[in-house]
């Protein structure tokens, strides 16, 4: 017996030295770069165009290789927090200020200096994404919004014109009626709706001049009349007009999938005559045959405006490859790189100047896509605002408790005004906690209380508002179209 | 050297015995007194981790203090108890399936000749409907199969097939189950829509064909049903009582469940006024027969909590079921209107009325067939054969023999498995969560353990989720204190 168990001990020792030594790292001398990505065919042309870039700038050879099985939130964090993260991880959405918190994300701000992949290299209303207390935490592959894809053929089939490009609430609503009175049959369920589900709320909030957070970041203001009325119009757009199916709609469709690939699905074969969806969805769309497609912005009650989406990849603080990753960075901001992104229309490019390419535009193979194009960079040129995120609570907190009000409305638990009042109550508990838990920001909300209460007074008397004073990237935005903004003032 | 000799064997032992200890202390015990040490302590992977440099402090009671003052805890407390309702039926379930599984199939020819001509019947059946082309759902005909070939095999394999079978959710891994349940949750395409929407256009047929004070009569009758369910309970504590056979606080707190029902079904009452006088009815009833039975108790030394695990049981059984009749009454109070524009079957998942009880049905599913179902085999298989050799000689029918031997002989076992299913129930939740719904919706489907997952690696705060996990093992030990205390004394009696 004791020699059985010495043989395996020793055959599970020698298994672990074997294990060791024929890591991946081990079997070859260019350095690897882990990736943790999404695992998707475009990700494999970025891996190869990378390479052909290294060969071609006579750069040393770099191996990047894709981890997709890591790709989770919670995977990522605490392998982050262990000491075992991955050299390069996507930060979708808010997940940047979560990681950059956690002190799991390399500060780039002088590398990106060094290499050219600086906050200047690509649009404003992106910054934010990667930009946190004035440092860089991360660049992204590519950048994101969301308009509204229009199905040629389904308006056709309903005797009507394309839609507008811009139109208001009233217009949209009155559309999607004519669109679902069209393509109803009366006596069957109903198969056919003007739009999919997917929709904005803060877009559509922001379009009412309110945000989720005040001017200075320290507060939810989602208790306002106005959120009540934009819950209410989805609600009606849902349960009364029907011209966006509810989820118990959208599920009595018999489509394999899931989430948005069902959604597509849909949209290509015309269940749903517009999809609310990043151009990333064009790509995807190719694969249902060369429909025609057109595009139009999002409805907004009375200021037009587009939520920047799409998120960035940060470089983990242990990671030993770090001169490898700023190569990998400044092929991001690449020509290169971003032609690649104008050709695949994966997403938008991260530079500016490849919007007004033709080949951007007016992609050769796709013609159908033409018109569509320009709508993404109009949206990213006139209307992308950055996302609000308050430095005192978590986003991802933030968006549990305003997604759990929002479907405690949809189910008639509470009323919209209720789901309002509960969403800022939840939220502004949770910054309290924050402050309660991380006594170093009390200093900094205090400060930026106070400057609240002058901005509140400024608003009441009808006053402008020193920019510097404001924080909230919508409101400033907001502020100066509207003409209530003193750009020349001296901050507090 | 001397001494090693001495101690060789010993040395040879603690070695053999190492690594499970070496496993048991780093990855159980420590971890384990590090999560009771970080649910005092304000550990936030935002502020704590091998990156940050901001000292862990001790904050006394304060997660705890704010577990009790979050509502979302409360309410995923509550969603986690809504989910045990379902523990009386998944025993009442193993313990008919123990039962069948019991019987000794395939010796006796009729049974095979009855099974063989079951399977023909039902298979040809199918062929039939298939060849002439009737449009039946395609779930039934495969259903109609999966029964055939389930006797067919039986027949071949005896009751070994069957246990097996039975036995097949319990060692299926938990996520495939989950991903397979979802699909069939299905609104529109899943089977068990597909299967219900038949019978729901013909139930809408008959309800909108009969006369509308049918539902209200309905209503009335599960009603009275309940009520009897519980005054034939509320007579047998009483009785139990004066025959020294249950303690007077095992009899009041017994008592006091099965009152829940009672004012729920008041209170549900659709007409204004009456609801309130019944509940004062009850009360005053409760309260002469109180005062009656203190009467009686005169001299009584016994001791209060006398066969409370027991009784609290089944009271807590029969009250699910109080609970059901009149939640069934209500549906059938509204069945008419529902039915005037015909009956749809739930959108189970989606639905935020929904979700739990889709939750409850797949984990009754799971539950059946589980670890509860073997213990149920081994504790018939222990009943001695002489007992209902006893009971045929007197004459005992088959329900008599069950109701005055089998259900007592197996109630140690129905204590254990009860005990365990609450524990389990107060732990489970998280994977079924997970996959299924995210949580949702609107956080339905949230319970504890899936909030300690959310708190922890969503949020970071690790410290709060540790409180929220000690706080559970809290509800889990009481369980535990309550089996040892009741469960043994039970067992013994």
């Amino acid at each position: 017996m004791k020699r059985i168990f010495l043989t395996l001990l020793m055959v599970l020792s020698l298994a672990a030295v074997l294990t060791w030594w024929i890591q991946p790292a081990r079997q070859t001398d260019v350095p690897i770069l882990y990736w943790v990505t999404t695992n998707s065919p475009i990700r494999d042309d970025q891996v190869a165009a990378f390479e052909n870039w290294l060969e071609a700038n006579a750069y040393e050879r770099i191996e990047l290789r894709i981890d997709a099985s890591n790709n989770d939130p919670s995977k990522k964090l605490i392998q982050g927090i262990s000491g075992v993260a991955a050299d390069l991880f996507d930060n979708y959405a808010d997940q940047a200020y979560l990681m950059q918190s956690t002190g799991i994300l390399s500060d780039l701000t002088e590398p990106a200096l060094a290499h050219g992949f600086g906050p200047e290299t690509t649009y404003p209303s992106v910054r934010s994404n990667f930009m946190i207390e004035g440092r860089q935490w991360g660049y992204p592959p590519s950048v994101s919004v969301a308009v509204y894809l229009v199905n040629v053929a389904a308006f056709e089939e309903a005797g009507m014109e394309v839609p507008p490009r811009q139109w208001d609430i009233a217009t949209f609503e009155e559309w999607g009626r004519r669109y679902v009175a069209a393509r109803t049959v009366p006596g069957e369920r109903q198969r056919h709706f003007f739009a999919g589900s997917q929709l904005d709320r803060v877009e559509l909030s922001r379009s009412t001049g309110l945000d989720t957070y005040n001017e200075t970041l320290t507060a939810c203001v989602l208790d306002d009349p106005r959120y009540v009325k934009v819950l209410e119009t989805v609600y009606r757009w849902m349960y009364e007009d029907h011209i966006i199916p509810s989820q118990q709609e959208e599920s009595t469709f018999a489509v394999e999938g899931s989430g948005l690939g069902i959604s597509m699905a849909l949209f290509a074969r015309g269940n749903y005559a517009m999809l609310y969806l990043g151009r990333f969805a064009l790509v995807r769309l190719r694969s249902y045959g060369d429909q025609e497609y057109a595009a139009s912005f999002p409805p907004y009650f009375e200021y037009p405006n587009l939520r920047v989406a799409g998120g960035n990849i940060g470089l983990y603080a242990k990671s030993s490859k770090k001169e490898e990753a700023y190569r990998f960075f400044e092929y991001l901001a690449s020509d290169t790189h971003n032609r690649m992104i104008v050709a695949t229309g994966d997403a938008l490019p991260v530079n500016p100047a490849f919007l007004e390419t033709e080949g951007f535009l007016r992609p050769p193979e796709h013609p159908n896509e033409w018109g569509v194009h320009e709508v993404y960079a109009e949206g990213m040129k006139a209307y992308s605002i950055s996302r609000s995120r308050s430095p005192f609570v978590l986003p991802e907190v933030a968006k549990r408790i305003e997604v759990n009000n929002y479907h405690s409305f949809l189910a008639g638990r509470i009323s919209a005004a209720e789901a309002a009042g509960q969403m800022a109550e939840r939220i502004n508990l949770e910054i309290e906690r924050t402050l309660e838990e991380r006594p170093s920001l009390v200093g900094e909300y205090e400060r930026l209380v106070a400057l609240q209460e002058k901005i509140d007074a400024l608003k009441a008397a009808g006053k402008p508002i020193p920019a510097d004073w404001i924080i909230n990237p919508f409101h400033r935005r907001y502020y100066r179209d509207m003409g209530l903004l003193d750009e020349g003032s001296e901050g507090p | 050297m001397k001494v090693l000799r001495k101690y060789r064997e010993e040395v040879a032992g603690i070695a053999f015995l190492l690594p499970n200890i070496v496993g048991f202390l780093v990855f159980i015990m420590v971890p384990l007194l590090a999560s009771f040490a970080l649910a005092f302590s304000n550990w936030n992977v935002q502020l704590h981790n091998m990156f940050q440099t901001e000292p862990l402090q001790f904050v006394g009671f304060e997660n705890f203090r704010r577990l009790i003052e979050q509502p979302r805890f409360w309410q995923y407390f509550g969603n986690t108890l809504f989910l045990m309702i379902g523990i009386p039926f998944s025993i009442g379930g193993s313990l008919l399936a123990a039962l069948l599984l019991n019987r000794d199939f395939g010796e006796k020819n009729r049974r095979v000749r009855g099974r063989l001509l079951a399977a023909a019947v039902m298979g040809g059946a199918c062929l039939v409907l298939a060849a002439t082309g009737f449009n039946l759902g395609a779930i039934w005909v495969l259903l109609a199969v999966m029964a055939s070939g389930i006797l067919l095999t039986g027949v071949a394999g005896g009751s070994v097939v069957y246990r097996t079978l039975f036995y097949t959710p319990h060692f299926t891994a938990g996520v495939a189950t989950f991903i397979l349940w979802k699909k069939m949750y299905n609104p529109h395409s899943g089977p068990v829509n597909t299967a219900l929407q038949p019978l729901l256009d013909g139930l809408a047929g008959i309800v909108n064909a009969v006369p509308g004070w049918l539902g209200d009569l309905g209503y009335a009758v599960l009603g009275v049903l309940a009520l009897l369910v519980v005054r034939w309970r509320l007579r047998a504590i009483a009785s139990n009582l004066l025959d020294r056979d249950i303690g007077l606080l095992a009899a009041i707190i017994s008592s006091a469940l099965l009152f829940l029902p009672v004012a729920l079904a008041a209170l549900w009452l659709p007409y204004h006024g009456l609801g309130p006088l019944i509940l004062l009815a009850m009360v005053a009833l409760g309260a002469r027969e109180g005062w009656r039975l203190k009467r009686g108790l005169r001299g009584l030394a016994i001791d209060p909590a006398y066969r409370l695990g027991e009784n609290l049981m089944f009271s807590l059984g029969l009250m699910t079921l109080a609970f059901i009749l009149v939640g069934l009454g209500r549906v059938l109070y509204h069945l008419p209107a529902m039915a005037s524009d015909g009956l749809n079957p739930p959108d189970w998942l989606i639905d935020y009325h929904w979700a739990k009880p889709s939750i409850m049905i797949m984990a009754l599913w799971a539950a059946i067939g589980s670890n509860n179902m073997i213990l149920y085999l081994a504790g018939l298989k222990n009943i001695p054969g002489e007992l209902y050799e006893a009971a045929s000689i007197d004459g005992a029918s088959g329900l008599q023999r069950f109701w005055h031997i089998t259900w007592p002989q197996l109630a140690p076992f129905t204590f254990f498995i009860f005990v365990m299913s609450v524990i389990n129930g107060l732990q489970g939740g998280f994977e079924m969560a997970r996959t299924m719904t995210q949580g949702g919706p609107a956080g339905a489907t949230t319970t504890l353990s899936y909030f300690i997952y959310i708190e922890g690696f969503e949020t970071g705060r690790l410290g709060f989720a540790s409180a929220v996990a000690w706080a559970l093992f809290g509800l889990v030990f009481m369980m535990t204190l309550f089996n040892v205390k009741f469960g043994n004394r039970y067992v013994n009696d």
